[in-house]
């Protein structure tokens, strides 16, 4: 079985690494960030070396952050890896092979072409699967699958990835 | 034929918005600038960060110094504190028109007020006696005590009109989220001395250097510093900072950059669903972001393939980029090689010159 981590907090530490927000609504961004290193964190600390079998499925995290992410600490490794050596091939392949996020909340771009262009940045079309977070008021839009994300792509969210995530619904 | 190599090759000017001078020795550069007092306290009780660790960062830096092995100076001492050989090494065969002094480890977010107050003056002097006074391509920051916003009003106004600074310098991770209220008085004062302020990565807030805890390795300090400024820049929206000093100029230095469309992305969302929670701020994040942010290029992320970079800078705007190398560190980014996108040629002199030139008002 997959492992899922939800949004959220247990409020153990400040939600972010410069103090506690003032709003609701900071407290709310800073969770992207959250999930950002802890994406870093199951990568860096070699969890998927030593069980080569697992995926984690991020929810209700976003994904449009997810390619600078990598993109970044890729590079990073690519100067660091002597500190990191279980970590023996890029973090990106890695997250590809083990991460899957959810779809909602999109935090779309303002237009389906940058979307587009978004979704060929993700470098892979297995990483997302279909969700609505239904009830809760994150949901974007009314469109259930944003626009542009092609017919492909969509049915891949919709049956292919979540069935290869979750391989008790086979 | 024989071929003739020489050093001058003629190459494309630009800023390195990110330098690192280092005093050769501190009794010798900096005490000074310092009473007595603080002589005696530093060789005494040493400078006490709001970290656990008495010496050495909390995450051991991959290179020694943080720096590149190939810059430290023939004639000896640390990298970057020999101004000749920085113009030898770096300002010289890169064609940098203007440089811009970040001093590092000098006294901010300390956590006795009084001496970060002095040791940041000290270190105001220093900058223009050894760097700027000497090399006319360099400009220094002023740098603040920024836990104690009156001292670093104090200081603002004391060298606000001095041409040799070009901003004001913070740290990234501060004890509350930089937008709080506890920090306006040196927004104020910077608008009022029509100087950005800098934040730079790194600092000692308290919290831990993640929202989920300490991480265990540097790699992941590193990467962290995009989320860092990401939440102190959300603070900052958030709290209405850029709409209370609409001529306020923020600048982000090595944070990257690749992460803002998301974040403005997911902002602007979270603004459209929750305005009552905030009626303070009436326009969307990224406009605001858009007219009042800058973001200095390294490290500059590296997507497979590169073409990936060239939507991301469309969609944070050329004009918003300011070029940086990060010398002497060992992240250093080549300039010959930091940007290996075919680009027009309006686009990347504004990349690697204009936008610095016209962000400090140098054109």
């Amino acid at each position: 079985m997959p492992i899922c981590v939800h949004a959220g907090s247990a409020y153990k530490h400040p939600v972010t690494s410069v103090g506690w927000p003032s709003y609701y609504a900071e407290d709310y961004a800073s969770q992207a960030p959250a999930f950002h290193n802890m994406v870093s964190s199951f990568i860096c600390e070699g969890v998927f070396s030593e069980y080569p079998e697992l995926k984690v499925v991020l929810a209700e995290s976003g994904f449009s952050w997810l390619p600078a992410h990598l993109w970044r600490l890729t590079k990073f490794w690519r100067g660091l890896r002597a500190e990191i050596p279980w970590v023996d091939r890029t973090p990106t392949e890695i997250a590809r092979d083990h991460i899957r996020l959810t779809l909602q909340p999109v935090d779309a771009p303002p237009t389906s072409e940058q979307l587009e262009r978004l979704m060929d940045h993700m470098g892979s079309d297995e990483m997302i699967i279909f969700s609505t977070d239904y009830p809760h008021w994150q949901f974007d839009g009314v469109d259930v699958i944003p626009e542009g994300i092609s017919r492909e792509l969509a049915r891949k969210i919709m049956v292919d990835n979540p069935k290869n995530t979750y391989p008790r619904l086979q | 034929m024989d071929r003739v190599t020489t050093g001058q090759k003629i190459k494309l000017a630009i800023a390195d918005c990110d330098i690192h001078p280092t005093p050769k020795s501190v009794p010798v550069e900096i005490y000074p600038y310092l009473s007595k007092r603080w002589q005696d306290y530093m060789e005494t009780y040493g400078i006490i960060y709001r970290q656990g660790f008495p010496t050495g960062p909390a995450f051991p830096k991959g290179q020694p110094n943080a720096a590149r092995r190939d810059s430290y100076p023939p004639a000896g001492g640390k990298p970057g504190s020999d101004l000749s050989f920085m113009q030898s090494q770096h300002l010289d065969p890169n064609n940098v028109q203007l440089g811009i002094l970040n001093p590092l480890s000098c006294g901010q977010g300390v956590q006795n007020l009084d001496f970060s107050a002095a040791y940041c003056n000290a270190v105001n002097h220093w900058q223009i006696a050894e760097w700027t006074s000497k090399e006319p391509r360099l400009k220094a920051s002023l740098m603040i005590p920024y836990e104690d916003p009156l001292a670093s009003v104090k200081e603002i106004d004391l060298w606000g009109g001095d041409h040799n600074f070009a901003q004001i310098l913070l740290l990234s991770r501060t004890a509350e989220p930089l937008g709080q209220r506890k920090y306006w008085p040196i927004f104020e004062a910077a608008c009022r001395a029509n100087l950005p302020v800098a934040v730079h990565a790194f600092g000692y807030g308290g919290a831990p250097v993640t929202g989920g805890g300490w991480p265990s390795f540097y790699i992941e300090e590193m990467v962290g510093h995009a989320e860092n400024t990401q939440s102190l820049l959300t603070s900052m929206v958030f709290e209405g900072v850029f709409e209370r000093f609409p001529t306020l100029k923020l600048i982000l230095v090595e944070a990257g950059f690749a992460w803002l469309p998301a974040l403005t992305w997911r902002l602007d969302k979270l603004w459209n669903r929750m305005r009552k929670e905030i009626p303070h701020v009436t326009r969307p994040p990224s406009e605001l972001i858009r007219q009042q942010v800058w973001l200095t290029t390294q490290p500059m992320e590296e997507p497979e393939p590169r073409e990936h970079l060239l939507d991301t800078i469309e969609w944070i705007g050329w004009e918003k980029l300011l070029f940086a190398t990060d010398y002497p560190h060992w992240d250093f980014d080549e300039p010959s090689r930091a940007l290996p996108i075919r680009v027009g040629k309006e686009q990347k002199e504004a990349f690697f010159l204009q936008n610095a030139l016209e962000l400090y008002g140098l054109k």
